[in-house]
């Protein structure tokens, strides 16, 4: 075990303290798991608003010209969408291999015209905002260097922070503190201008718990402030702080991969069951053609989801059987505080992925009856 | 304030009337696990030695073992969890009680620690090592 003395701390970190966090060791970051009980933060979130310090998600900045070819040449979505539509843009980075480097979000400005003269669209520069994942953060950054094209400018931003703010009631609380993000569309985004002149931040209409609500990237101290505020306008409405522990019950429940379970080199995005992330349209992109082969030959193994129909909590790494025969394992699972049963994720070989197949998972030394569902597990308003 | 239970350094307690001991988790234990959603009920009557597993439970983070402080024979299982696992966090030393046992050997009694030695073991560090 680590000492704590060499974890990254969040800026939020004293606020935790304060509120009774309990802490664990997060990829690195030293993070609250829980400040009460994961099931009543689950809840809270899922029937008021929760409050999701994501602080240890790393922020970079990319501009310049060609800046919009460069990434559009890493990733599986279509960066053209947020020029087009103003939307934040989800995709995985691949390696050549088609395997998974990281999920990731970007959100464009333009800063030069999107259309020539002659109503042409152009190749733009522009700034972009990228989200990354804090396990896989310094490796991103190396990605993004070594594929780097000239003139395009790589920022990788120290001390900043960030949070989410979730739920039913999330909306409301962000319109009480904070002018035209609540507005926006989901997956919109704004960038915002704080007190002093370098002090911009980002709200984006984003999320990782299925519920409404905004995530908000900036400066530490911007972000700090604001949190506070949040919390402060928001308590009479239920809104209170939640762990790393809801935020993965939550993810799990609306079946949002988590990168180091479901997403990984070794897999690639069409065995995550995720085709949706790759658009191919866009022309090509790192990986392309390992995934055209991929999906013409079909893949072998793919992630299904199952839930209990009797008690236990499957784990990761719980073996999956059909008909006796070994061949899944768990890649998550948790108790489902919605649905009150066991829930999880497996990778299988794709034949047993079909809605209503029962299958068996190893739960405590003891193989139990699973029913093969399809996600997500828990919809919103259900 | 004193008290009769005796603690394991698995973090179980037990409480002795006569010659039965009523065994749970201690509070320290049941924040360490989080919420707990599930409670194996332990077949009866069913002989354990100490340190043996009596039954299982189930938190949303994990799945546990819980040791029979001394031998004896599990009679009883606290059915109430079956309905309310919760009972566990909400109340470790009352209504969250697991299971009890018929005493085999109350001369094992001995080697449990005391709550006022338990809070002091808590405190040592070497506790992280026996969740």
């Amino acid at each position: 075990m680590s000492a704590a003395t060499d974890l990254h701390r969040s800026p939020l970190h004293d606020l935790h303290v304060l509120a009774g966090g309990k802490f664990i060791d997060f990829y690195g970051w030293q993070l609250p798991v829980q400040y009460t009980s994961i099931i009543d933060e689950h809840q809270t979130t899922r029937q008021a608003a929760g409050l999701f310090d994501i602080s240890h998600m790393g922020q970079v900045i990319i501009e310049g010209p060609g800046a919009f070819e460069f990434i559009q040449k890493l990733i599986t979505g279509d960066l053209q969408r947020t020029f087009d539509k103003g939307l934040g843009v989800y995709g995985h980075m691949c390696l050549p291999t088609g395997g998974i480097i990281d999920d990731i979000f970007v959100y464009g400005l333009k800063d030069t015209p999107a259309t020539n003269q002659a109503g042409v669209r152009q190749p733009c520069g522009g700034r972009f905002f990228m989200v990354v994942n804090g396990a896989t953060h310094e490796k991103d950054v190396a990605w993004l260097r070594k594929n780097v094209s000239s003139g395009v400018s790589i920022f990788d931003l120290e001390h900043r922070a960030a949070f989410a703010i979730q739920g039913p009631k999330a909306l409301e609380i962000i319109r009480s503190t904070i002018a035209g993000i609540a507005e926006l569309p989901r997956f919109a985004f704004q960038q915002i201008q704080g007190g002093a002149p370098n002090d911009t931040f980002w709200g984006c209409r984003t999320g990782y718990t299925g519920e409404e609500g905004a995530e908000f990237f900036g400066p530490a101290q911007t972000i700090v402030a604001l949190w506070k505020q949040l919390l402060e306008n928001g308590s009479a409405l239920g809104l209170k702080p939640c762990g790393l522990g809801a935020r993965d019950t939550l993810r799990l429940e609306v079946g949002y991969p988590l990168y180091g379970h479901e997403l990984s080199e070794n897999r690639t995005p069409l065995e995550a069951n995720m085709e949706w992330v790759i658009k191919w349209a866009k022309g090509d992109f790192i990986g392309r053609a390992a995934l055209e082969k991929q999906k013409k030959e079909g893949v072998k193994e793919m992630l299904l989801a199952y839930e209990l129909t009797e008690r236990g909590v499957p784990r990761q790494g719980a073996k999956v059987f059909n008909e006796g025969r070994p061949g899944g394992e768990t890649v998550s699972g948790t108790f489902s505080p919605s649905l009150q049963k066991g829930i999880g994720l497996a990778y299988a070989p794709v034949s047993w992925n079909n809605a209503g197949t029962i299958l068996e998972v190893e739960v405590h030394n003891k193989r139990v009856p699973v029913r093969v569902v399809k996600l997500p597990f828990y919809k919103r308003g259900s | 304030m004193s008290t009769s239970r005796r603690y394991a350094k698995s973090h179980e307690w037990i409480r002795v009337e006569g010659n039965i001991g009523t065994v749970g988790i201690s509070d320290h234990a049941q924040k360490e696990v989080t919420d707990v959603v599930y409670v194996e009920m332990p077949k009866t009557p069913k002989a354990v030695k100490a340190g043996e597993e009596g039954t299982t439970m189930e938190s949303v983070k994990a799945a546990f073992s819980i040791y029979a402080p001394v031998s004896g024979t599990i009679t009883k299982a606290n059915t109430a969890l079956e309905g309310d696992p919760g009972l566990i966090n909400k109340s470790p030393y009352d209504q969250g009680w697991i299971f009890a046992l018929e005493i085999t050997d109350p001369a094992e009694l001995n080697s449990l620690m005391t709550e006022e030695q338990y809070l002091a073991f808590l405190k040592s560090g070497e506790a992280a090592a026996h969740h």
